[in-house]
């Protein structure tokens, strides 16, 4: 009997190690269900290996609990747990860095009776695990503290220099180190709406310009007034999310279709930072149709950044990430409109679980996971060493995403960099070139140009005085011909 | 042919207007070399395209087509000539067709002479130095403008201010060239495809 169960279990492990390996092989070989490409230095598309590739998908019924409502809002906290704004349940999801439930907040005890949430549309959980709730229909921020106790509440706020018809509606909140709070508030033009640490309003951060194309505004100055007060308004356009960085500058997002910068970085007057160096501006999709049913540019929902300056945005019209680095070099787009696994409908948030990208879908109510592929992970850790100064060791990873792919234009320049470094200048002109980095390639350049002329400088001296001393030889001696036959 | 002939349009460069005369009424000019002059410059501006340095080049060489490049010069100069000599002939000028090519051509000598030796030294230029690349093909262009100037008030015996007038009038009438030309083509089209439908409905009738 005892024997029959050792058989058994042996073979069911044995069983369980089988299917394992045949999981592995098949999610090795099998294909994603979108493209890998990049931005070439010219603007072209050029396929390149994806970077990230679907590894699961978690939704209510996996986590054994009930399936999500139009969820708003992802967010990860310091102690990698999940947290889902399931919106349409009017509850936050707690989930473990396994993917496994841990609990959920649907109700707090405010004062002496219980309060719940109406519609929780953004969540921010600081390190200390405050969670901060936008609860959009209340008009209202819910600050609870590590055991979901209620600290404080910031209601809709007063100040003469709201509008009167301002109206609270907040979609997305951050906090920063200093808890200061931001909100992202519907229908609001201003910009980002900023509390002190106390709740009071202290004034908007960041406001959007107005935007507007020059067509439009050439209709517009030769319409009438009727016809002009038909129009749309030139306003500008809201932010659409919100994240915050180690250094405590906000990068947003805007659903602004006619601007040049979709993705900012804010400093703490308001003012854009966003380096852009790489070949293009971090806009998302270069080249779109501008007819069909999905037109224009990128729309971007969200943006996540990461602590090595790498930041991820979430475009909703295509349903990819646009991932580019600290310098605004496009590092990789994945993603697609879709019904398979790894696809999306409604892309709606997304950010890091340590290296793992997760994405929610408020379409489809759920959460798809996608893991770094190998190429993925040496571009991530190449730039992470480079953030950090490492340029050497960030070349050598260089060198291995160009086995991948040789068409990876920015590990030419990584490479470039390190070379330039160890004061390889001529095969930093070389790598420059590849990587069409000019301010690199003009750098080792004059390096390089310095050291050939000082090198040859003796030789050219010796060569020039020897022809001079040459001619002047042969000139004597002709004339000394020219006399002995005269004489 | 002598060497006189084919010197002669390197003094006349420095020289335009002694050079424009000589060109007009002293026979120098010769349709032979103006054709050389037209090639080379057409090759020296391939060589830049594709041997200028890294720093100052920004052609892509996945899209360069050397024959889309003889367009971008032929039709531009043919224009100009064309349209020159149609305007000139109602408005008094003295210039023949072949002169007004003649001096349209010998005009593009200093792109050749300043482009080749640029192309050369841009490829030991750092960025900082580039300017001198702009610099000198602006002059090789400011160069060539001045000689398209004296070339068609000498050839036409033409005053200044006609002159001026003559070379703006000279342009639009190119945009109109080019703006028939289109015209021809689409109508060409439309009918060649319109006879094509027919012919194509009679074979399917039987």
């Amino acid at each position: 009997m005892k024997g029959q169960l050792r058989v058994v279990k042996l073979s069911i492990s044995f069983f369980l190690l089988l299917s394992l390996l045949a999981a592995t092989a098949s999610t090795a070989l099998a294909a994603t269900p979108y493209e890998g490409y990049n931005y070439s230095f010219w603007g072209d598309t050029t396929p390149s290996p994806v970077a990230y590739s679907p590894d699961r998908v978690v939704d209510g019924y996996a986590l054994g609990i009930d399936s999500f409502n139009q969820p708003r809002d992802l967010y990860i906290s310091a102690d990698q747990h999940i947290y889902v704004a399931d919106t349409g349940n009017k509850r936050i999801i707690v989930l473990n860095d396994r993917y496994e439930f841990v609990r959920e907040i649907k109700e707090f005890r405010n004062g002496a009776e219980m309060d719940t949430f109406k519609s929780p549309y953004g969540i921010f959980v600081t390190e200390e695990n405050d969670k901060y709730i936008a609860d959009m229909d209340n008009a209202r921020i819910v600050q609870l503290d590590a055991n979901d106790q209620l600290v404080k509440i910031i209601d809709a706020p007063q100040s003469e220099i709201l509008v009167d018809s301002f109206v609270f509606r907040p979609t997305k909140v951050i906090v920063d180190k200093a808890e200061r709070v931001y909100v992202v508030s519907q229908g609001t033009f201003d910009g980002i709406m900023e509390f002190d640490a106390d709740g009071h309003f202290s004034g908007f951060v960041g406001a959007n310009r107005v935007q507007f194309n020059p067509i439009d505004y050439f209709w517009k100055t030769i319409a009438t007034q009727e016809q002009r007060n038909r129009m749309l308004l030139f306003v500008p356009t809201e932010y659409t999310n919100v994240d915050i960085d180690e250094r405590g500058f906000i990068y947003t997002t805007n659903s602004d279709a006619n601007t040049s910068k979709p993705i900012r970085r804010l400093n703490p007057t308001g003012i854009d930072v966003l380096r852009s160096q790489g070949y293009w501006n971090p806009v998302g999709d270069l080249k779109t149709a501008n007819i069909g049913e999905v037109s224009g540019p990128s729309l971007f929902t969200d943006i996540t950044v990461t602590d090595s300056g790498i930041y991820s945005a979430l475009d909703s019209k295509r349903g990819k990430i646009f991932t580019y680095d600290w310098d605004g070099n496009l590092l990789y787009i994945f993603g697609k409109m879709g019904n398979q696994v790894g696809t999306f409908s409604t892309p709606t948030a997304i950010d890091y679980l340590g290296d793992d990208i997760l994405v929610l879908d408020r379409g489809t109510n759920r959460l798809t996971v996608f893991t770094v592929t190998p190429i993925g992970a040496l571009i991530n850790e190449a730039v992470r060493l480079h953030f950090q100064g490492d340029d050497v060791e960030s070349a050598e990873l260089w060198k291995r995403v160009i086995e991948y792919d040789a068409n990876y234009d920015i590990a030419y320049i990584g490479i470039s960099k390190a070379l330039l470094r160890q004061g390889l200048n001529e095969e930093a002109t070389h790598y420059a070139e590849l990587g069409k980095d000019r301010s690199y390639y003009s750098k080792a350049f004059q390096r390089h140009r310095k050291e050939v002329l000082r090198d040859q400088l003796g030789n050219f001296f010796t060569i020039g005085l020897a022809v001079i001393l040459g001619i002047v030889v042969y000139n004597a001696m002709r004339k000394r011909r020219r006399k002995s036959q005269h004489v | 042919m002598s060497k006189e002939l084919l010197l002669f349009p390197f003094s006349l460069i420095v020289r335009p207007f002694s050079g424009y005369w000589d060109l007009k009424y002293d026979g120098k000019g010769n349709l032979k070399i103006a054709a050389l002059i037209f090639c080379l410059v057409f090759i020296s501006m391939i060589i830049q395209n594709q041997y200028a340095g890294f720093i100052v080049n920004f052609s892509n060489p996945a899209k360069f087509n050397s024959l889309n490049e003889l367009i971008n010069l032929l039709l531009p100069f043919f224009l100009w000539c064309v349209a020159n000599w149609s305007l000139t002939t109602l408005m008094d000028g003295e210039g023949k067709f072949t002169e007004i090519v003649m001096a349209t051509a010998y005009a593009l000598l200093p792109m050749l002479i300043i482009y080749i030796p640029n192309t050369i030294i841009s490829n030991f230029m750092t960025k900082d130095e580039s300017v001198f690349y702009v610099f000198f093909n602006s002059v090789a262009m400011v160069w060539t403008a001045f000689l398209l100037f004296v070339g068609t008030m000498t050839v036409h015996q033409y005053s200044v201010r006609k002159t001026i007038v003559t070379i703006l009038l000279t342009l639009v009438c190119m945009g109109f060239l080019l703006f028939l030309g289109l015209l021809f083509f689409s109508l060409v089209q439309q009918m060649y495809s319109f006879i094509f439908t027919i012919y194509q409905e009679f074979l399917f009738r039987n």
